[in-house]
């Protein structure tokens, strides 16, 4: 089966490989992903990358496998089954912090705990991001399957360094930290992000590589052979 | 007094060892089964709709004492099933009360009148009596009138002989705020009790009326308005703060399914006491070869409506310990005989 592996921003795409494409965020990131589909027509889209902890079980670090996603409108959609499955066993197999559950999807950064923990109550999906509903949709309406993993970088338990609240995948990495350095009572939650920026992006390189292999090998049941 | 400090420092000493030894899991509650045979068919139940040849099987008491030594864990708390309806009750309830297990005996209290003779008091024993309601709706969950007078006369004998008894009650949709209140100041001030535990039911596919549970929303706002009461400060639950928070929606936590292994007639249940997707035959291949990712808030759709302190109690426990804050709101809580929030 192809295979098309993206990530909204160029830091979660070096981390996913050099095979990984750069479609950025919101709806120019809608549309590059349906450039790259029309251009590489995959079976299977890939979608990688960070995501905000709602799961207070989870720290930085931890991978989740969507098992489906939801929007803010509440439409909610499913990869493959077995695909997923087939992943769930492999990343047990190789000993992967990872669980297998929901993901949301929202328009802005969720910057505070106690909004998190709102979502959390609201969807129970583990993790929140900005993209993978939206690319799921746009997966589909190409007649694409898709997966999604995601990494935690701020755990269900913290917030978000004032810097980063309004972030919308423009402004470069020596922004945000001036930003952050800008501001004293930005240092610790910042110091912290660091630290699990590097743990979160060191298990999607651990992690991407397994799930790209499951979704690559796994034959859908045909509708012939059910018939 | 709420949860007796003596179970609040062996607990307690028990977390503790668990840290230090670096585990990543470890039981807090054994949940036991020693029958699904029940004298009720409770509206909400989902546990007795079993075939008569299992039905029929009982746990002999070396194989609960087994399991209590297997297990580790340091309360066990005896379910099923209607507990007293086991021929060996009692030996079981004393084998374990002999390995300093903090023993909850949980029945419906039909029985109990005659039972009480020949169990003994302890302070590692807590008769727990079912308790839905006040009279009418009490009855109506169970199915069957006359079970509340029952379950108060048990309750009165109990305390006369000098046992601990605290009583546990499932909110379903037709627990109103204000009936609650109602029941749980009869218990506090008419029954004397110890202490109260309190749990929204869980959805069982298998339930007889499937139209009584609530929704996970529905559950946060009726916790809401209950311990919203004006009363609450008079009431005594068996609960740590962090969990009677959980239920109203103010904290946030995932389920912790292997604090509360369940031991049942056909082995040890996975994954928690709620569902059984299949058994384990030992204790370690249960924590050992079960796919605990798989289970939770947000992980299975089975887990969506479930608030269940089988499973949550047992995370809002390990968050105690591990908040210098929290542990001051529990130790308030025993010492003070109330819940604080």
């Amino acid at each position: 089966m192809s295979l098309l592996l993206v990530a909204p921003t160029a830091r979660e795409a070096r981390a996913l490989g050099s095979d990984c494409h750069i479609t950025g965020t919101g709806e120019a990131g809608q549309e590059a992903l349906a450039g790259l589909l029309r251009e590489h027509g995959p079976d299977t889209v890939l979608i990688g990358g960070l995501c905000g902890g709602l799961d207070p079980s989870l720290g930085a670090g931890h991978l989740i496998l969507a098992r489906e996603v939801i929007d803010e409108a509440g439409e909610i959609r499913q990869p493959p089954a077995m695909t997923v499955t087939n992943a769930r066993r492999a990343l047990r197999n190789e000993g992967a912090r990872f669980v297998c559950s929901r993901l949301v999807t929202v328009a802005s950064p969720v910057a505070t705990r106690d909004v998190k923990r709102e979502l959390w109550n609201e969807h129970g999906a583990a993790g929140v991001d900005m993209e993978t509903a939206a690319f799921a949709r746009v997966a589909a309406e190409h007649g694409a399957a898709w997966m999604a993993l995601r990494a935690v970088i701020d755990p269900a338990a913290t917030s978000l360094p004032a810097a980063l609240r309004s972030w919308n995948g423009e402004r470069s990495d020596l922004a945000l930290a001036l930003g952050i350095a800008a501001r004293p009572t930005d240092w610790l939650a910042g110091g912290k992000l660091a630290v699990a920026l590097r743990s979160a992006l060191g298990a999607l390189r651990a992690g991407a590589p397994i799930v790209a292999r499951v979704a690559r090998d796994t034959v859908p049941l045909g509708d012939d052979l059910l018939a | 007094m709420g949860i007796p400090l003596r179970q609040a420092f062996a607990v307690s000493r028990y977390l503790l060892k668990q840290k230090l030894l670096r585990k990543e899991r470890y039981p807090l509650v054994l949940m036991l089964e020693p029958l699904y045979r029940c004298n009720l068919e409770c509206e909400g139940c989902g546990k007795i709709q079993h075939p008569e040849e299992i039905l029929n099987t009982y746990l002999s008491p070396q194989d609960c004492w087994e399991a209590a030594d297997e297990c580790g864990a340091p309360v066990v708390s005896i379910a099923g099933g209607e507990p007293l309806i086991h021929p060996q009750i009692d030996e079981i309830v004393e084998g374990l009360v002999e390995r300093k297990k903090f023993v909850y005996l949980c029945t419906n209290a039909i029985l109990l009148d005659r039972w009480l003779p020949k169990l003994k008091p302890s302070p590692y024993l807590t008769i727990s009596v079912h308790m839905d309601g006040l009279r009418e709706q009490h009855d109506k969950a169970v199915d069957r009138d006359g079970v509340f007078d029952k379950a108060v006369a048990g309750i009165r004998k109990a305390k006369e002989q000098g046992y601990r008894v605290s009583t546990n009650t499932t909110v379903f949709n037709d627990s109103s705020p204000e009936e609650m209140g109602a029941l749980f100041n009869f218990l506090m001030d008419d029954l004397n009790i110890d202490g109260m535990m309190v749990s929204p039911g869980y959805d069982y596919p298998k339930a007889p009326n499937q139209s009584v549970f609530l929704k996970r929303p529905e559950m946060i706002a009726t916790f809401q308005s209950i311990l919203d009461s004006p009363d609450r400060r008079r009431w005594r639950f068996f609960h740590t703060p962090a969990f009677l928070d959980f239920l109203q929606g103010k904290r946030a936590m995932q389920c912790t399914a292997w604090g509360n292994p369940t031991r049942s007639v056909l082995g040890w249940q996975r994954p928690c006491y709620l569902m059984n997707e299949s058994y384990a035959t030992s204790f370690v291949e249960l924590i050992e070869e079960t796919e605990w990712e798989r289970y939770g808030y947000g992980r299975d759709a089975r887990c969506t409506n479930c608030m269940a302190h089988c499973g949550y109690e047992a995370t809002a426990v390990g968050a105690t310990m591990e908040s210098p804050l929290e542990g001051i709101r529990a130790a308030l809580g025993t010492l003070g005989g109330r819940a604080t929030s």
